[in-house]
């Protein structure tokens, strides 16, 4: 059986931190977990790992959210993989380049653990075991 | 929390991977790591078994994560520097899983702000808000309490029971009589209780209860009710954090209920204005009633009445009628006051002046005076009437109104006191000849004191000239300066085709 995939990339290793530890019940029920501190990073783990669903922040050195979610949903031909921008709360989010680069969805920071882990179940197609 | 394991703290996607292997291989390449289960997480353990070989578990709050294999001091050296990154990770974790439940409370109050923000009924509000506490701080019981007005008692608005125990037998210990509740109310403070047996606020009733815990709804500078929850469990208590959140989610809902009594304020004002609109309508058709019928066909003169009510329902009146002997009676008056008041009056006085029996003026006038006298009517009514013979001979008596005009000069009256005020008042008749081509002209003041936008009079000089008009024209050129206050016009003349 193929295993679930997902990857987190933030350049903000505490705000990794909190993604990998409200995603982790998720081990238990197969999904693996990747982290990525950049977009050079994150674009490399894609390549190798071809996850199914990505939590990716938008504002990163090097390589930022928009280029990494272009450069899988474009130049990778990885339209399939599942891809969640992660926006700042304040900051304004640019919706049409988000569009524009194939984003999936677009979630506020800080974001609120529940909805993050509702999402990754409904992407990965595991049950909603709630609160 | 899934719990913590050595595979998790060394695994090669971990981020002390890395500086973990190089430790190992610097004390020695032959040293593994081990899961609980044996299985090698690190190292090969066919390397490590020698006979001076060790085998030191990693403890972690007594419990074994592995072990690591290989030479004795070596391998607990090894053993002690992962049991400590094991319990600094536990740490890091413990502090993650706390921003992790702060990060959901924000999320809760932010969803709460956005429920409340277009919901503008109490009850709405309530519901919404005790749910969300529900959520955010444990309790087997809890409720709204609402005064809506200043002195009224408690009402519950809200409330829940999630009580395992039923001990409660069905029946909420959590009341508006609660002396816990009331005493917040009354402090505008949040508190909690901890020990319900003991504290003297506690009723009987709440006893079941082990924990209690009250924040006031602060709308403005009233409180206006408040957020109680309480919790029937063995060893239950509240912390500091739970009252503050309960504080932050009484602030958002006292601002919400501030809105919903401005709005249920408003609605109840709209109300009663279209009450009063309604009222005021009905008043007008009335009036339009009684006036339309206020001038009676009078063979021999020419008449012609207008009347421009500055609102819906005015203070003026008229009435033009034949005396058996062929003369003319007419008056025209207005009552001080405005609104449904003043068209009471005006309704009252037009019966009463259909009732007098006599066309006297100065007769008619103290008939009037003596029954606007016995009705107990607030407020003063000026009132000019008039006799004209078929002949041209007239009659008048004025009780404080306007002076009518004879053909653009004013006919002057005696000085008398308005209608209303003083009992068995006697008015002065004054009399003249209305020759064929004259017209006589009786009107309210609201033709000389029409204003106009820049703040001038009409005023009583271009009367002379107006009051040869006749009475539509008289009306519009008032009503066009500048009305202010009901204009009544009545022209009379004798009818030259006789």
């Amino acid at each position: 059986m193929t295993s679930m995939k997902i990857l987190i990339v933030d350049d903000e290793p505490h705000l990794r931190m909190l993604i990998q530890q409200t995603l982790e019940e998720l081990e238990d029920e197969g999904v693996e977990l990747f982290t990525a501190n950049n977009g050079e990073e994150a674009l490399e783990t894609i390549r190798a790992e071809e996850p199914n669903l990505v939590f990716l922040d938008v504002m990163m050195p090097k390589k930022n959210g928009f280029d990494v979610c272009n450069a899988v949903k474009k130049e990778l031909g990885l339209s399939h993989i599942h891809i969640v921008l992660l926006t700042a709360k304040g900051q304004e989010f640019d919706r049409q380049r988000g569009q524009q680069v194939g984003a999936d969805l677009y979630m506020t920071k800080p974001f609120d653990p529940d909805a993050l882990l509702a999402k990754a179940r409904e992407v990965l197609g595991l049950s909603n075991t709630g609160l | 929390m899934p719990s913590l394991t050595l595979k998790a703290l060394i695994g090669p996607r971990s981020g002390s991977f890395a500086a973990i292997e190089a430790v190992r291989q610097t004390l020695g390449s032959e040293l593994c790591v081990l899961d609980p289960t044996g299985k090698p997480l690190l190292g090969n353990p066919i390397s490590a078994t020698s006979d001076s070989d060790g085998r030191v578990p990693v403890l972690f709050q007594e419990a074994t994560l592995g072990f690591v294999v290989g030479p004795s001091v070596a391998a607990s050296a090894l053993a002690s520097l992962l049991a400590h990154m094991v319990e600094r990770e536990s740490d890091s974790r413990a502090l993650a899983s706390e921003v992790l439940h702060l990060y959901r409370e924000l999320n809760l109050i932010e969803q709460l702000s956005e429920e409340l923000a277009p919901l503008l009924e109490l009850t709405s509000v309530s519901q919404s808000a005790l749910a969300q506490a529900q959520r955010l701080v444990p309790g087997t019981h809890g409720s709204i309490f609402l005064m809506e007005k200043e002195g009224m008692p408690l009402q519950v608005t809200a409330s829940f029971e999630n009580d395992t125990n039923a001990s409660s037998m069905g029946i909420s210990p959590l009341t508006p009589n609660s002396r816990f509740a009331r005493s917040i109310l009354e402090r505008g403070v949040a508190e909690i209780v901890n020990d319900c047996a003991v504290d003297p606020r506690v009723l009987e009733a709440e006893r079941s209860l082990h924990a209690l815990i009250c924040a006031p709804l602060r709308a403005g500078q009233r409180t206006v009710g408040v957020i109680i929850l309480g919790n029937t469990a063995v060893g239950a208590s509240y912390s500091a954090a739970n009252l503050k959140l309960l504080n932050t989610i009484a602030l958002q809902t006292a601002a919400a209920m501030e809105n919903a009594l401005l709005c249920a304020a408003m609605v109840d004002t709209a109300r009663e204005r279209a009450a009063f609109a309604a009222e005021l309508q009905a008043a007008s058709t009335v009036q339009q009633l009684l006036l339309q019928s206020a001038s009676r066909s009078t063979p021999g003169f020419q008449v012609e009445s207008v009347y421009l009510p500055a609102s819906e329902v005015g203070g003026d009146f008229f009435l033009v009628s034949p005396a058996p002997d062929g003369s003319l009676t007419a008056i025209v008056g207005d009552v001080s006051g405005k609104g449904l008041t003043a068209a009471m009056r005006v309704a009252m006085i037009l019966g009463a002046l259909r009732r007098e029996s006599s066309h006297d003026p100065a007769t008619v006038l103290a008939g009037l005076n003596n029954a606007l006298i016995s009705q107990d009517q607030l407020g003063f009514t000026t009132a000019c009437c008039i006799r004209i013979s078929l002949s041209g001979e007239f009659f008048i008596a004025n009780a404080g109104h306007i002076a009518p005009y004879l053909s653009g000069r004013e006919i002057e009256t005696p000085a008398a006191l308005p209608l209303g005020l003083i009992p068995d008042q006697a008015y002065e008749l004054v009399c003249g000849k209305l020759e064929p081509d004259d017209c006589l002209v009786l009107m309210s003041d609201g033709v000389p004191e029409a204003r106009s936008q820049t703040g001038e009079l009409y005023g009583f000089e271009r009367l002379s000239s107006l009051t040869c008009l006749p009475a539509q024209q008289i009306a519009e050129v008032a009503q066009r300066f500048g009305q202010e206050d009901d204009i009544t016009v009545v022209t009379l003349a004798l009818d030259r085709g006789k």
